[in-house]
């Protein structure tokens, strides 16, 4: 027992035993290799996730992720590992509104809901959906199409309206890809709801709860669930066309 | 000139010849199963659990009109350049009948590998299934399913079940030795790395994304992570009061979780960092609702223990079972038939208890 107490060490050198089997040299290579591969798979997802800053990420970054994508994917590797960061923010929760075109009065609902799922594990999964139908949200309007110069233009400002244009094709193919996401998450939604309720009509609306300042709480004893903390957030965000 | 030159020569080639040295050593010495066995029985067990609170509502997760029907999934797992690499059984599967067949059949497989019976195949199937959970439930995961998913990777590369596995008890019913399945083996040492230096990454980057945030830098994180009242299972909101106490917290938390990858490793400070580990976590699991994610992530520390140091801790339990008792003698029957198998000073040993 005192050789066992002694050897928190041995992670450094494993319990080795000169007589148990070990690899020749030619596996080594070989697992070596796949080694480096895998640790390499492990590595680049939260590098490259850590490198994208605001509405850049680094070149380097994205290249390492676009070659090793297929076995990162493959093995759900592809994480970010920001729990928590970079700073714990508002939760997102999505209400629903279900009508019937047979008289039937609308239910309203809310998910997560810790009433109703249980155990705690269900309501998470619940709570992780409502979380990832706002994570995938992108507006209905696409971003805005640079104006074209003036006839009287100079061949530098062609050039540059030639670089923002190529920049905004790749901005509005993106915008295009992400909102079919949203579109067919919101929609998947709307239809398993529909089918469980057998309802006719579905509306979801995406809502945001607010974290309580420590002050909000130590001073003017405002509640975790103040009705005010919660904010119905809009299709169309501030500033975008209805 | 020339003396300088072939003097830097030679000291890059020993630094080399360290390196692979070093390599060598840190994923090629074969390593006692304890430690991993360890992990097999309580990750299983965490794979099971998750899995099977499924069950609960199974239609609406994994049923042709679930939340997230099958025919979405694909389209948000797919790259902006189209491609989609996570493929699925449950893709392929829209009935009813078979959506719970397979389910109940990916849970028996869950439960298989806890107890350790045919370890080596169902380690594998156990990875299979996880991952095509993951891929399938697409907007419904969070960190347990990430820790999951790479536990079960990582069983399935070296022998979680040679020992505390019905594999072995089976072992000894047939008169092995039960030492035979305490051979140290290099796909047990490559597993547990793999294991180690996963987590050291997870880490290193979970403490590199909160040192973005300015709530980690000016103390009030741990405040707001215990004002989400969507994740609070605890009411911690009395701790505003103590906001230098909450600012502690959240500054030691950063800095042990940067830190990990480097303090996890030396002898001395290896146990301060795992009675860290089991502090946040545990702290995570009891105050902000997530039990499964913080016993998954004390869990997977666990892969920092020796294995002499595992089978020292769980030694009063194996002299509990009254079959330990009859290991020996039942070494001896079948000695003759593992020895040529066996290295020599561990069937000598064997043959000594015997």
């Amino acid at each position: 027992m005192e050789a066992d107490r002694s050897s928190w060490g041995s992670a450094e050198r494993p319990g080795a035993a000169d007589a148990s089997p070990r690899w020749p040299t030619g596996w080594k290579l070989l697992a070596s290799g796949l080694l480096l591969l895998h640790c390499a798979a492990v590595f680049v997802p939260p590098f490259a996730f850590a490198c994208t800053v605001g509405g850049s990420s680094s070149p380097f970054a994205d290249a390492c992720m676009a070659w090793l994508r297929p076995y990162v994917s493959l093995l759900y590797l592809d994480h970010g590992y920001f729990f928590f960061a970079p700073n714990p923010g508002p939760s997102h929760l999505v209400q629903y509104r279900l009508e019937f075109d047979d008289g039937r009065p609308p239910v309203t609902g809310r998910f997560p809901d810790l009433a109703r799922q249980r155990p705690r594990l269900l309501y998470h999964r619940h709570f992780m959906l409502a979380e990832a139908l706002h994570s995938r949200f992108v507006p209905p309007e696409p971003p805005p199409e640079p104006s074209p110069p003036p006839l009287t233009a100079t061949a530098e400002q062609r050039a540059q309206y030639a670089l923002t244009q190529a920049s905004y094709q790749a901005a509005l193919a993106d915008w295009r890809f992400r909102r079919r996401q949203y579109e067919a998450m919101r929609d998947s939604i709307a239809a398993h709801l529909r089918h469980v309720y057998g309802a006719d009509r579905v509306t979801l609306t995406r809502i945001e709860h607010r974290l309580a300042l420590p002050d909000e709480v130590e001073h003017l004893g405002k509640r975790l669930d103040a009705p005010d903390l919660y904010t119905e957030l809009s299709e169309h965000p501030q500033g975008a066309r209805p | 000139m020339n003396g300088r030159v072939a003097s830097l020569g030679t000291s890059i080639g020993r630094w080399a010849a360290d390196v692979v040295r070093v390599w060598d050593r840190f994923w090629f010495t074969p390593q006692k199963p304890h430690t991993l066995a360890l992990l097999r029985v309580l990750g299983g067990a965490m794979l099971l659990y998750s899995h099977a609170v499924w069950t609960l509502d199974l239609a609406a997760f994994l049923g042709p009109q679930s939340w997230l029907a099958p025919e979405t999934v694909p389209l948000l797992n797919q790259g902006p350049d189209g491609r989609s690499y996570t493929p699925s059984f449950w893709f392929w599967i829209h009935s009813p009948y078979l959506v719970w067949s397979v389910h109940l059949a990916a849970l028996v497989i869950f439960a298989l590998l806890t107890v350790g019976l045919f370890t080596r195949v169902v380690s594998v199937l156990a990875a299979i299934c996880a991952l095509a959970y993951c891929h399938r439930l697409t907007g419904c995961l969070f960190g347990l399913d990430q820790i999951n998913t790479f536990m079960a990777l990582y069983l399935m590369v070296g022998d979680s079940g040679a020992v505390w596995s019905l594999d072995a008890w089976r072992r000894r019913r047939r008169g092995l030795a039960a030492e035979a399945g305490e051979v140290p083996r290099v796909s047990t040492n490559l597993a547990m790395r793999l294991l180690q230096v996963h987590l050291c990454v997870l880490y290193l980057f979970g403490g590199i994304g909160k040192m973005r945030g300015e709530t980690w830098w000016d103390g009030s994180a741990l405040w707001f992570a215990f004002a989400s009242l969507e994740y609070q299972s605890l009411d911690m909101t009395w701790t505003v009061r103590h906001r230098w106490a909450l600012a502690l917290l959240t500054h030691l938390t950063v800095f042990w979780e940067t830190f990990y990858c480097f303090f996890v490793w030396p002898r001395l400070t290896r146990p301060i960092c795992l009675a860290l580990a089991v502090l946040v976590h545990g702290g995570i699991a009891l105050c902000l609702g997530m039990k499964t994610f913080g016993l998954a992530m004390i869990i997977a520390n666990m892969v920092f223990i020796p294995p002499e140091v595992i089978r020292g801790w769980l030694a009063p339990l194996g002299r509990l079972v009254p079959h330990a008792e009859r290991t020996g003698r039942a070494a001896a029957s079948g000695m003759s038939r593992i020895a040529p198998a066996m290295p020599q000073e561990l069937a000598a040993a064997c043959r000594l208890r015997s």
